[in-house]
Order: structure tokens, then C-alpha cells, then sequence
């Protein structure tokens, strides 16, 4: 919201929601479950929440009190540009048109075709390991950014280990916090031969404006993996 | 009459079984294993095969024969064919003293939440026990209850817990939750090991003893058995390795339950003849659960305690309905 | 086999169960009756003797020693007990079930040898129940079932056996049947059995010697036919009885 310059027509947001700095200082209403009190303190017209979530109560109970609860779908990378366009006409937001251009044109920009392609392995949690498919965001990202993904299934499985180690990847992305020290205990091998790197949550985690960014931040990764 | 000859066929027979279960689960998998390479020496052939499997297949005999042992100990201990480790509690309290820690970010200290875990399933025996004595004595019904009480105790902890935790610390808190075996190590085999053969032997040592309390704790009594020491060790060395199993492993719910059962189908005998049969099969049925979770669509993964729960419920639906 | 119940009291919150009751009984060979309404502290009794509980007071003694200075499975080997409506957890088989008693003559890593097979199957011959040895407890009708329990208890061949209510829940052929299972048992082996039962009949008809209990007392320790008199047992139970044949008939006339 704050990308097509509908920022001020924010009343709250959720507890997670950090970024930009503006939105941090607004009132909260809660984080897995959020608080209906809240949200219906705050007064908003419609509440916006993302489709990774299960809301179906919540939304029954908006309803109940007369507020419409929107869906946004950014599961894929090429859903942002246009729910950003459909953000900002509803919101008759001033900064649709440059922002939903920032967007295209910057992953444009950022899109790169290699010679030879890294194999990469995003790690959604290491103990027992959770890792990014096919036809998901970070898969979208790695074929922006002249990229292989390592896992071959789709969405977000349990992966065996082993499989990791049969064919050991390039590049491993994990989000800053997360503890890999299990895994790599249990696949040394993944030391040995990828470039193990740290990706900005935000970024990597949320899909949203800030995909520009993530492929820019992609790309840097895979340059230095490409002069080593 | 369950001669010592027919008690030695059986447990060959199941011996067989487990390893065969052993092999097959070590042999197979997400990666086709050239096994040319791994006598020649092939380093990734060796590490998955000596790395990663067969400590996964060692540690998943020995909890599935830890928890089909606990469950027959429970069940006689507490005469009731339904005791389960889990529902007096001490996976409860494993997944408790887990889910609490993660929420506190413990999680990053590597090694610490396996040991807060295994301190949760014997801080919740050491209560269930407690809360069921009465003037020095407990009662099998008193304990169901205080662990079942316990177990909505805990299971209000770990939501809370849930509810303070910052949103990534969640899965932490789940992966005791829903157990699996990925990932175990040779440490962890190592540590299961030893607890377990340090509970059998206490086990054996009272088994002719531990039988007893089936025909009641009074009859027990009259016939020279000291039952509230009996009870104390014998509850004491089931939760205690029930507690490191839930501590590598995670919660794996119906082999306690469903092991002991089958068990006692295919050969009617008490205590004694049962423990030894109960960890073979109990090792055999995880072995295999956990080999069908890894290959059924790998490379990925599915809960072993999936497995383990599509069999259970109808077996403990049909023992439902047997049950006067 | 001596055993002497002396100045023995049991409570338990707060209730007496057991106040104050001696009794000794000398030599071998003797069926006695332990009668009383329910509630009237036998079944309490019977376990202070069986060791499976220790009074708060006084002692009992077996062949003069106290009940805590024996070792444990030496007193079981001696003293057999049959809890009320005994029912094991699992299915079991009677042969199982009955050598199963002889658990106090095993050591620590034995199973059952032979001999204790043999034992078994004479505990349940003597019971008349060899033909259940291969049978399953839940097959079995209340008669059968008590006839096994019976036989456990006996497999030990013990001096002295405590029987809880050995007749609830009989029909009455089979309680005659068990009544004179027990005389048998008595005059063939020896052994000293002493039976709790509510029902003054059955408790009079074949025993040697009636220990009768009231409110944790002990009341009446007299033979069979001093105590199935109608002023007895209008001292005793405080109503008027009619005696037939030193049996207790119902009154000719209701009162209504």
C-alpha cells in the first residue's frame, strides 16, 4: 500500500508488518490470530490480508460487522504487478501508475540469462527440512535471475536430506535467523560445495513491492558465486 | 503350553523381521544407491548410505521399540489395554517443555530443546504418578485421569506458547509436534541405545514381578510383590526412554498402543514372553513406516506418524469395539 | 500353622474399618467363616491377615512371627488370597492363569517349569476343573471363573487361604457346589480356609468355626450351630430370626 502511495489511508496492520518504517508505528492487531476487537477498533472500511493465510472465520466475523475482507494473492511473482494495480484503483491510490512501473521495469532490468545456470536450494527450515519447489516465489525469482531451482518437486515439501547430498547444489539461501547448524551437521557436503548465503526475509519471505530488490539481491549472489 | 522353545521360535521369527525391515529400509530410498560405487569407495554413495540412512533406520528400530515397550509396560502396569505413552502424558510434556523452549528462542542453542524435551516427559511422569497416589499407593484409574489431565494442561501451554512466540519459532514448536525421523545422527542412535538397553535390563530385572499386577494390586501384594516399587521403576524406565524417543524424534503417536496389541494376538503370553517380542515388533513396524514415508512420492517427505496412525485407527476402533 | 490376630485395628479416613478384633486359630485342617454384613470390616480383615495391607494398630502373627518380619514371598508361599471378583486386565487362559500362582516359588529370571504345570493341574483337578485348563477366562461361566481363581490360589498349596465373598455373584448350584469344593479341600489337604461371606446360610453350612463381625468388630466366634440360633441372631443383627433346620427361613408373615 505504501508502494502505490495509499499509505495514509492505512488505519493498522498486523504485528509482523515492519516495513517500511512508517508502517511500524501504526496500531497493531495481532499476529497469527488476529484480534477482531482490534481491527474493528481501528475502524477501517475493509481489511486487506494475504491468501497464505486461513481467514475464513475472520472474514465471517468482518462481515458480521459490516467490513469486507479482501484477499491479495502475491504467491507468484507475476500476481504482484497486477494486484498492485488492482490495490491501487481501489484505493484511487496517486502512485499506481510509477510504482506498478517501478515493478515491471526493474525486474525487466534485473532478468538475466546465463551460461551456466547454479543449481540453488532455498531452505524454508532446516530441522526437518523444508525447502522451496517449483512453481513457487523463490522458484520465480531464480528464472528472473538465470537460475536453476535444485528441487524439482513442487510448492514447499519436506525434503530428504539425502536427496541434497545425491545431487549437492550451488547456492543455498536461507533467511537470516534461521539456525542451519542441524542440517548442516547431518550434510557437511552442503559446506563443501555450495556457497551458503543469508537472504534478507523481507525480501525473500513476503512477496510484494520489494521483489525488485530480492531479484537485485539474487543477482548479486549469483555474480559472486560466478567469479569464484 | 508357551514352552521357553516356542518363546525362542517367536523371537527369532521377529529378529528376522527387523532385520530384514533394516535392510530393505537402508537399501531404499529417495536416491538410487549404486552399490558397485559404495564398495568402491564412492564418497556420497558412503555418506548417504553410513551417513544419513542408516543412523535414520538404527535410531527408528530403537524408538519404535521404545515405544511399543513403554506401551506394554504401561498397559500392564495400569491394567488397561489402552495405556499408551502418550496418554499419560509424557509426550505432552515433551512436546511441552519443547514448544515453551522454542518460544523463549532456545531453539538456536544447538542440542538444548532435545534436553528440555526429555526433561518434560519425566517431569510429567514424575507428576501423573504423584498426582494419582493416595496414602502412598496409586490406582490405575486416578492415573489415566491426572494424565489426561495433565495432557489438556500441556496441550493449553504449548498454545500459548505458540501465541507469544515470534511467527517463525512456530515451526520450531511443530517439529516436536508431528514427528519424524529426519535428520537423526549417530548421536542420536548412540543415546537411544543406551537408554534403552539400560531400561530393559531394569525391565527384565522386574518382570516377574511387573506380570503380577495384572490380576489387581491387592492380588499382587498377597503374592509378595512390593508394587509401589515396582510400579516406580517400572513406570520410571518406560517414561524415561519414552522421553529421549519424543527428545530425537518428535511425537509419533499409535505404535505404544497398537505393537503391544498385536503382539498379544498372535501370542497370548504375559509380561515376560511380551517385552522382548513387543521391542522387535514395535522397532519392525517404525523401520517400515518410516521406509514408506520416504519412498512412497520422494523426494519428498512425509510425517512417519501419518503411517503409523492410518494403521493405528482402525485397529484401535476394532479393539473399541471388543472391549466390554 | 498358627496364626493369632491380636488387638488389630485398621482405619482409614477417618472410619474404623477393622476396631480392635483377636482371634487365633491353632493347628491345620479347619474351614472357617468370616460373616457379617457388608461393611462390616472382612474383606478388611482378610487382607491385614494376606499382608496386603498393615494395621494401625495391634499385630497378626503366623507361626509367631509378625506379618512385616516375614520375607515377603515366604509369607506368600504360606498364605493364599482370592480378592473379590478378581478380573485380569487381558484375556488368559485358565492354565495360565492358575500357574500363575505359583509365582512366589519362582526366583527372579525363571519361568514356570514343569513341576509348576504339575502343580497347576492339580490345583484345578481339585477344583473339578481340568477341562478348562485350555479355555479362555471370558468363555467361562461365574461358576467356572471362581473354580480357576480357586485353583490359583491353591497351585501354591498354602497352609492357610483367605477366600473375599467366594460365593457373590454365584447362582446358588454353583455356590453349593464351590461350599462343598471347600470342605473337600479342607479335609483332603489340610490347609486352614477362612471365607468372608454376607450370607449367614451358605457362611454356616459346612465350616468348622464362625467368626462373626459387626461395625468393625468381632462379635461372635462360636461354632456354626451356637450361632444360627434365633436368639443369637437377634443379639447380634437385632431382628427376629426364624431357624429351620440351622438355616435362616423368611418370617411366615410380611410385615406390611
Amino acid at each position: 500500500m505504501f508502494a502505490v502511495g495509499a499509505g495514509d489511508q492505512l488505519v493498522a496492520t498486523d504485528d509482523y508488518s515492519d516495513s517500511p518504517p512508517a508502517a511500524k508505528r501504526l496500531p497493531k492487531v495481532g499476529g497469527v490470530q488476529p484480534s477482531l476487537e482490534r481491527i474493528v477498533a481501528a475502524k477501517p472500511n475493509r481489511v486487506l490480508a494475504p491468501s497464505s493465510a486461513n481467514y475464513t472465520s475472520l472474514a465471517a466475523a468482518l462481515k458480521a460487522n459490516g467490513i469486507p475482507l479482501e484477499i491479495i494473492r502475491t504467491d507468484r511473482v507475476n500476481e504482484i504487478p497486477t494486484v498492485m494495480q488492482h490495490v491501487g484503483d481501489e484505493l484511487n491510490a496517486p502512485r499506481t501508475r510509477d510504482a506498478v512501473d517501478a515493478v515491471k521495469n526493474g525486474l525487466a532490468r534485473e532478468t538475466r540469462k546465463r551460461a551456466k545456470p547454479p543449481r540453488i536450494l532455498f531452505v524454508a527450515w532446516p530441522d526437518p527440512l523444508y525447502v522451496g519447489g517449483r512453481e513457487t516465489f523463490v522458484d520465480d525469482l531464480y528464472a528472473i535471475c538465470g537460475a536453476q531451482n535444485a528441487v524439482q518437486v513442487k510448492a514447499w515439501p519436506q525434503y530428504a536430506i539425502e536427496s541434497v547430498i545425491a545431487s549437492p547444489p550451488d547456492i543455498v539461501l536461507y533467511t537470516q535467523h534461521l539456525d542451519v547448524a542441524p542440517l548442516l551437521r547431518a550434510a557437511p557436503e552442503l559446506k563443501a560445495h555450495a556457497m551458503l548465503v543469508t537472504v534478507n526475509e523481507n525480501h525473500f519471505t513476503r512477496p510484494g513491492p520489494h521483489v525488485v530488490d530480492a531479484a537485485a539481491e539474487l543477482n548479486r549472489i549469483i555474480d559472486q558465486w560466478e567469479r569464484r | 503350553m508357551g514352552t521357553p522353545l516356542s518363546h525362542a521360535r517367536a523371537i527369532l521369527i521377529l529378529s528376522l523381521v527387523l532385520l530384514a525391515a533394516i535392510v530393505l529400509a537402508v537399501a531404499a530410498g529417495a536416491t538410487p544407491i549404486s552399490w558397485r560405487a559404495f564398495f568402491d569407495g564412492d564418497a556420497t554413495m558412503r555418506a548417504i548410505v553410513l551417513r544419513i540412512r542408516l543412523p535414520r533406520v538404527i535410531a527408528g528400530a530403537l524408538i519404535g521399540a521404545t515405544l511399543a515397550v513403554a506401551g506394554v509396560t504401561f498397559q500392564t502396569l495400569l491394567r488397561n489395554p489402552l495405556a499408551d505413552p502418550f496418554i499419560l502424558g509424557v509426550s505432552g510434556g515433551a512436546a511441552c517443555g519443547a514448544a515453551v523452549a522454542s518460544a523463549f528462542g532456545l531453539a538456536r542453542v544447538p542440542g538444548l530443546v532435545p534436553v528440555i524435551a526429555f526433561a518434560g516427559a519425566c517431569g510429567a511422569t514424575a507428576a501423573v504418578f504423584l498426582l494419582a497416589r493416595r496414602r502412598g499407593r496409586s490406582d490405575a484409574t486416578r492415573l489415566l485421569l491426572s494424565g489426561l489431565v495433565l495432557n489438556a494442561l500441556f496441550s493449553a501451554l504449548i498454545l500459548i506458547a505458540f501465541g507469544l512466540a515470534p511467527a517463525n519459532d512456530v515451526n520450531a514448536a511443530l517439529r516436536w509436534m508431528i514427528g519424524t525421523l529426519s535428520g537423526a545422527t549417530w548421536n542420536d542412535a548412540l543415546l537411544l541405545a543406551v537408554l534403552f538397553v539400560a531400561a530393559m535390563i531394569v525391565l527384565v530385572f522386574i518382570a516377574n514381578d511387573l506380570r503380577l499386577l495384572v490380576f489387581g494390586e491387592d492380588d499382587a501384594r498377597a503374592r509378595g510383590v512390593d508394587v509401589e516399587r515396582i510400579k516406580l521403576l517400572g513406570f520410571g524406565a518406560a517414561s524415561i526412554i519414552t522421553g529421549a524417543a519424543v527428545a530425537v524424534a518428535g511425537i509419533i503417536g499409535f505404535v505404544g498402543l497398537l505393537v503391544p496389541h498385536l503382539v498379544r494376538m498372535m501370542w497370548r503370553r504375559d509380561f515376560r514372553f511380551l517385552l522382548p517380542l513387543c521391542a522387535l515388533a514395535g522397532g519392525s513396524l517404525l523401520v517400515v513406516s518410516d521406509l514408506v514415508s520416504r519412498v512412497v512420492i520422494a523426494p519428498v517427505e512425509l510425517p512417519v506418524g501419518a503411517f503409523t496412525a492410518i494403521l493405528g485407527v482402525p485397529f484401535f476402533l476394532s479393539v473399541l469395539r471388543r472391549e466390554r | 500353622m498358627r496364626l493369632d490376630v491380636d488387638n488389630v485395628s485398621f482405619a482409614y479416613a477417618e472410619t474404623s474399618a477393622v476396631r480392635d478384633v483377636s482371634l487365633s486359630i491353632n493347628g491345620a485342617g479347619a474351614l472357617v467363616a468370616l460373616a457379617g454384613p457388608n461393611g462390616s470390616g472382612k474383606s478388611t480383615l482378610l487382607k491385614l491377615i494376606a499382608r496386603v495391607a498393615s494395621p494401625s494398630r495391634g499385630e497378626v502373627r503366623l507361626d509367631g512371627k509378625r506379618t512385616s518380619d516375614w520375607p515377603a514371598k515366604e509369607y506368600a508361599k504360606r498364605v493364599g488370597y482370592l480378592p473379590q471378583d478378581p478380573d485380569p486386565a487381558f484375556p488368559m487362559r485358565a492354565i495360565d492363569v492358575v500357574v500363575s500362582g505359583r509365582a512366589p516359588f519362582l526366583r527372579r529370571f525363571e519361568f514356570e517349569k514343569d513341576s509348576d504345570y504339575q502343580h497347576a493341574e492339580d490345583a484345578l483337578a481339585m477344583c473339578d476343573a481340568v477341562h478348562l485348563a485350555d479355555r479362555y477366562l471370558d468363555e467361562m461361566s461365574g461358576g467356572e471363573r471362581k473354580r480357576v481363581f480357586l485353583a490359583r490360589v491353591l497351585a501354591g498349596s498354602p497352609q492357610l487361604v483367605l477366600l473375599d465373598e467366594p460365593f457373590a455373584s454365584l447362582d446358588v448350584a454353583h455356590v453349593q457346589q464351590v461350599s462343598s469344593l471347600l470342605r473337600g479341600i479342607v479335609d483332603r489337604t489340610g490347609a486352614t480356609i477362612i471365607f468372608a461371606s454376607h450370607d449367614l446360610n451358605w457362611a454356616s453350612a459346612y465350616s468348622d468355626r464362625m467368626l462373626v463381625m459387626r461395625d468393625g468388630a468381632l462379635a461372635r466366634d462360636a461354632a456354626p450351630r451356637d450361632v444360627m440360633r434365633e436368639d443369637v441372631v437377634r443379639e447380634l443383627f437385632g431382628y427376629d430370626a426364624r431357624i429351620v433346620d440351622g438355616w435362616l427361613v423368611p418370617q411366615r408373615e410380611t410385615t406390611m
